[in-house]
């Protein structure tokens, strides 16, 4: 899984690091060679081999056939690939949402003088603490369409509610908003952060000069605290783009639910294919599509940076 | 009393109340699941429902136990927890320690493949991670949830990073005084980077206590399962018992939540420097 | 889509490059550590151990008392029960015949049986049971057949399965319905619905959920409708739509949940809370509400009532071994003492599941006293043994997602235009079958 770090330490490694000592320390090895091997077998073998079964036809009891593209050409013939494709893009356009709110947050609560901040924050993050399988469990019965809270709230404005997670149409905007839900407290921590390393002359400059609270958040706050905005777009477009967790216990059952299809991630069909109907053939294809689409984006969102993050 | 002064007052009382809105939001479902988690299954499917239980049932919360194995669930990712994070901070530390400070043949070559490790995600390397667990006969044990979390390239790249921003006198010195690599990594290094160690520590805690596809994977017995996986069996194909289900969930969410309340410090500021849930 | 399975002969040099390609850095990597694989279970100063493979933890008792029993006529042979739930029990089983670590004996069910036996890797129990002279003739016939390929025995029956009707009789006598009986036909059951439907409370006459075991083939054939004939689906076919669109045309009408409320709230719990009056149960739907005493109180059993005709499916599961085994003599034994009649007697004691061997019901229908257990029985003679062939876990998949749409109440599509479709991309699997 690809990882960033904020790394307020990063600055000023290369003098320290680069600049070679007296002579070559072989003991090096002996201190890389724990992790070194232990992600050598675990990961590094894995990735490799997955590649290159990604090109044989698994028998269900073992034995491989080289078969070119073929998996790759069965996923993409595949219907509920591209569904599952769709839907993972929309989880992905869904989760961005969690910035613009966690941003309102971070800026409520870097209000001067404001009182209970931290007693916000923590309430803030807790459901960023809370095992995801229980979060999905707990709002997939708020969700149920005839005993849930959400409906008999609704039932109140007159509203008429649906069975949330069970109707094809609404199954994935209604995991969706879990996921904000759950992500929120996360990226208001590192907004606070952010907010709280802007100095305060940027903003009573510009007051002094007449500019409104508004114009002040957008011109001044916004642009400052770009860089965290686009570290945080990064990590959240990689952490949506391989949602299971929440879809598993949201969508429940591949046999019963109407909107399993309708609201299953890229994930979940790999985890359906590979160990439910134990078409591995195809799953490794799809895990490097996968990994490709992430890979993709993640460069895409480099290249735009230059755009809109400013750095001072 | 001046304009601006009344101005932040309407804006101080606007801003508490959405940030208790947001709170209730936040909040709010989990003060559903535990007063479901007391009701009765026909209790919670009465058209309206009531808000409080009619008689506060803790059967629910027993039933829980004989459903599943629930506390050595419980203890299962409680030790893997453990044991993973404990491997992560001695593996990690000591490859970091090495690619920030030691000058070696290929370290360039070896630290891209690590970063090459950190792209790859890990639904990709599952089956055959399986297969190895399979080979080793290790399927449906605790080992099967350990072994690949004890490797980081991500805790390496990490401790790296606050490694190589120690000015190098330090050790300099101590190298002067005759002290060997590794004490020098143990009493001098070490300690410097204690803020990173602590971050990694609450990241890969919380990372391992919420993993769910690979213990779905390699550990299908219930005894050998985490509380993450076990949880789900609750939630039957042909049944789910809605108020057995908030029972379990609020219980199997507890551990994590009490950490965070005792360590909160910690886990926001863990979060806040490695900038991600890993 | 499910690659076509192939004789494991096919394609040996090339899988056999790409084997070692793979497992080169794997094997040098933790060549220290593998001692654990090569056969799973050793003779231990004579003595045999045997795994033996199953997925339901509610039976787990009744099979270690049988193993008990076992044990006292084979004492040189221990047997160990590996419990795995039935979502990961197949692709584990798979697996471990291919890793290692694979069950010995394991429960096997018709979706999968073909499967297993077209890649040799289950032993053939034939000439073994014709030598002891097992005929089975005590198990009910169409479950045997279930598990003969090819004119080969490959599994012996352990116990059934038929679908009977629960119903609510508060909610009947609320409604002033008199209970279902035998006399009962679909109209009735439509009937009753309709008086019993109480929207304001959000009580509905009966569940007609997408259920393949419960539902949807116990109205196919009551139709007289089919699923499969050899490499044919059946779902084109006016008779089986019509048992279908029973179904749908009561959801349509609002006297059944349609398919999200089932999957938000499952039937048996719809049942248990006083939502449904009617819906089709196995067997061990019986123990969940046999456990609440009030529920118990006001739960009655009666037999499916009729379409065109009677109908129902019996589905069992069935003891096979595998091929591998290091022990084939002590599996056959076991799998043998697992088809006798003190097998039947302890399952059926357990009350957990109705045994296949005839005459040891009445330890099952004892276990339940309220209950009119009986109909179980009483419907073998209408049962259509379940619908299965090699590619059958693909296309039971495709019956649920490309039936689904019509399941959804008004404005669904139209279930002709489901069922038809669903016949097109069936045939196409089962035509893939043949190769």
């Amino acid at each position: 899984m690809t990882q960033l770090a904020t790394a307020p330490a990063v600055r000023g490694e290369r003098p320290a690091a680069a600049r070679p000592p007296r002579r070559r320390q072989h003991g090096a090895y002996l201190f890389i060679a724990p992790v070194g091997l232990g992600l050598g077998i675990f990961y590094l073998y894995p990735a490799v081999s997955t590649f290159a079964l990604s090109f044989a036809e698994w028998g269900p009891f073992g034995g491989h056939t080289f078969t070119g593209f073929t998996n790759y050409l069965t996923v993409f013939r595949l219907e509920t690939f591209w569904t599952a494709l769709g839907n993972t893009l929309l989880y992905m356009v869904i989760g961005l949402l969690t910035l613009p709110v966690a941003i309102f947050f971070a800026v409520l609560l870097n209000r001067d003088g404001l009182r209970g901040v931290t007693v916000y924050r923590t309430l803030y993050f807790i459901p960023f603490v809370t095992l995801p399988v229980a979060s999905g469990m707990v709002w997939r019965w708020l969700y149920n369409g005839d005993f849930g809270l959400i409906n008999q709230f609704l039932s109140v404005f007159g509203i008429p509610g649906t069975y949330w997670v069970s109707n094809p149409a609404t199954a994935l905007f209604a995991i969706g908003v879990v996921q904000v839900w759950s992500q929120v407290g996360y990226y208001l921590v590192i907004f606070i952060a952010g907010l709280k390393a802007i100095p305060k002359e940027y903003a009573e400059a510009a007051e002094i000069d007449g500019a409104s609270a508004f114009q002040r958040f957008w011109r001044i706050t916004l642009p400052l605290l770009s860089p965290s905005i686009f570290f945080c777009t990064i990590i959240n477009v990689i952490t949506t783009l391989q949602i299971f967790d929440l879809v598993y216990v949201m969508s429940a059952s591949a046999t019963v639910n109407p909107a399993f299809t309708a609201s299953q991630s890229i994930v979940q069909l790999f985890y359906e294919k590979a160990f439910v109907e134990s078409d591995k053939g195809t799953v490794t294809a799809l895990a490097f599509l996968l990994m490709l689409l992430i890979a993709a984006l993640t460069f895409v969102q480099f290249r735009l940076q230059r755009r809109w993050v400013t750095y001072v | 009393m001046s304009e601006s002064a009344r101005g932040t007052r309407t804006g101080s009382v606007l801003t508490h109340a959405l940030l208790v809105l947001g709170a209730v939001a936040m909040i709010g479902p989990f003060g559903w699941q535990l007063l479901t988690a007391f009701k009765s299954l026909p209790e919670t499917t009465t058209v309206p429902p009531s808000v409080l239980p009619r008689e506060w049932l803790w059967s629910n919360f027993a039933e829980v136990f004989e459903l599943l194995p629930f506390g050595q669930q419980l203890l299962n990712s409680l030790v893997v927890a453990a044991a993973v994070t404990l491997g992560q901070l001695a593996f990690c530390s000591l490859g970091a320690y090495a690619f920030a400070r030691l000058e070696f043949r290929g370290r360039e070559l070896i630290f891209a493949l690590f970063l090459s490790v950190l792209m790859v995600p890990k639904q990709l390397l599952i089956l055959p991670q399986y297969q190895i667990m399979s080979g080793l006969g290790l399927l449906n044990s605790l080992p099967a949830l350990i072994l690949p979390g004890l490797f980081s390239a991500f805790g390496t790249f990490l401790l790296r990073q606050f490694f190589a921003t120690i000015p190098k006198d330090f050790e300099e010195a101590a190298l002067l005084d005759g002290a060997g690599r590794f004490r020098i990594f143990f009493s001098i290094m070490l300690p410097l980077v204690k803020p990173a160690l602590a971050a990694l520590a609450v990241i890969t805690v919380m990372h391992s206590w919420n993993d769910l596809l690979w213990p779905l994977v390699v550990n299908t017995a219930p005894a050998s399962m985490p509380i993450s996986a076990g949880l789900t069996s609750l939630q039957g194909q042909e049944w789910t018992d809605y108020p057995v289900l908030m029972a379990g969930a609020l219980m199997a969410s507890i551990p994590m939540l009490l950490a965070y309340l005792a360590l909160q410090r910690q886990f926001v500021q863990g979060i806040a420097l490695s900038g991600t849930k890993g | 889509m499910t690659p076509v399975p192939r004789p494991p002969s096919s394609g040996v040099r090339r899988r056999t490059l790409l084997r070692s390609i793979a497992a080169i850095p794997l094997a040098a990597g933790i060549a220290g550590c593998t001692g654990t694989t090569g056969p799973a279970f050793v003779p231990d100063g004579g003595r045999v151990s045997i795994g033996y493979g199953v997925w339901d933890a509610d039976q787990v008792p009744a099979m270690q008392e049988v193993i008990a029993a076992f044990r006292a006529e084979h004492p040189d042979v221990d047997v160990t029960i590996q419990l795995t739930p039935f979502t990961t029990y197949w692709t584990r089983i798979q697996t471990s015949i291919v890793g290692g670590g694979a069950p010995d004996v394991f429960w096997m069910n018709a979706p999968n049986i073909a499967v297993f036996a077209r890649h040799g890797t289950l032993m053939p129990l034939t000439d073994r049971l014709a030598r002891d002279g097992i005929t089975l003739a005590e198990h009910p016939p169409n479950l045997v057949e279930l598990y003969r390929r090819d004119g080969e025995q490959y599994g012996v029956p352990k116990d059934y399965d038929t679908i009977s009707l629960f119903y609510n009789r508060d909610l009947f006598d609320r409604a002033s319905v008199p209970y279902p009986d035998e006399s009962w036909t679909w109209q009735h059951v439509l009937d009753a619905s309709a008086e019993i439907r109480d929207p304001a409370a959000g009580v509905y006459g009966f569940s007609a959920g997408l259920d393949r075991q419960r539902n949807l083939y116990p109205a196919i054939f009551q139709n007289g409708g089919w699923v499969l004939r050899g490499t044919r689906s059946g779902f084109d076919d006016e008779a089986t739509i019509g048992g279908l669109r029973f179904l749908t045309g009561a959801i349509n009408r609002d006297l059944a949940p349609n398919a999200m409320a089932d999957s938000d709230t499952r039937a048996r719990e719809q049942f248990q809370g006083g939502k449904i009056a009617m819906y089709n149960g196995l067997p061990n739907d019986s123990n969940a509400t046999y456990e609440d005493p009030e529920v118990r109180a006001r739960t009655g059993i009666a037999v499916l009532p009729r379409g065109a005709r009677r109908g129902n499916v019996i589905h069992g599961l069935a003891n096979v071994i595998n091929a591998r085994t290091p022990y084939p003599d002590a599996c056959y034994e076991f799998v043998k003492f697992m088809a006798g009649r003190t097998t039947g007697e302890i399952q059926g004691r357990s009350g957990t599941i109705l045994p296949s061997y005839a005459g040891t019901e009445a330890a099952f229908l004892d276990s339940k006293p309220e209950f009119r257990m009986q109909s179980y029985i009483d419907q073998v003679p209408d049962a259509t043994a379940y619908p299965a062939s090699v590619t059958t876990t693909t296309w039971e998949r495709m019956e649920l997602q490309i039936l689904g749409p019509s399941w959804i109440g008004p404005g669904g599509r139209p279930v002709e235009e489901s069922a038809r479709s669903l016949a097109d991309e069936m045939n196409d699997v089962l035509a893939e079958e043949a190769v």
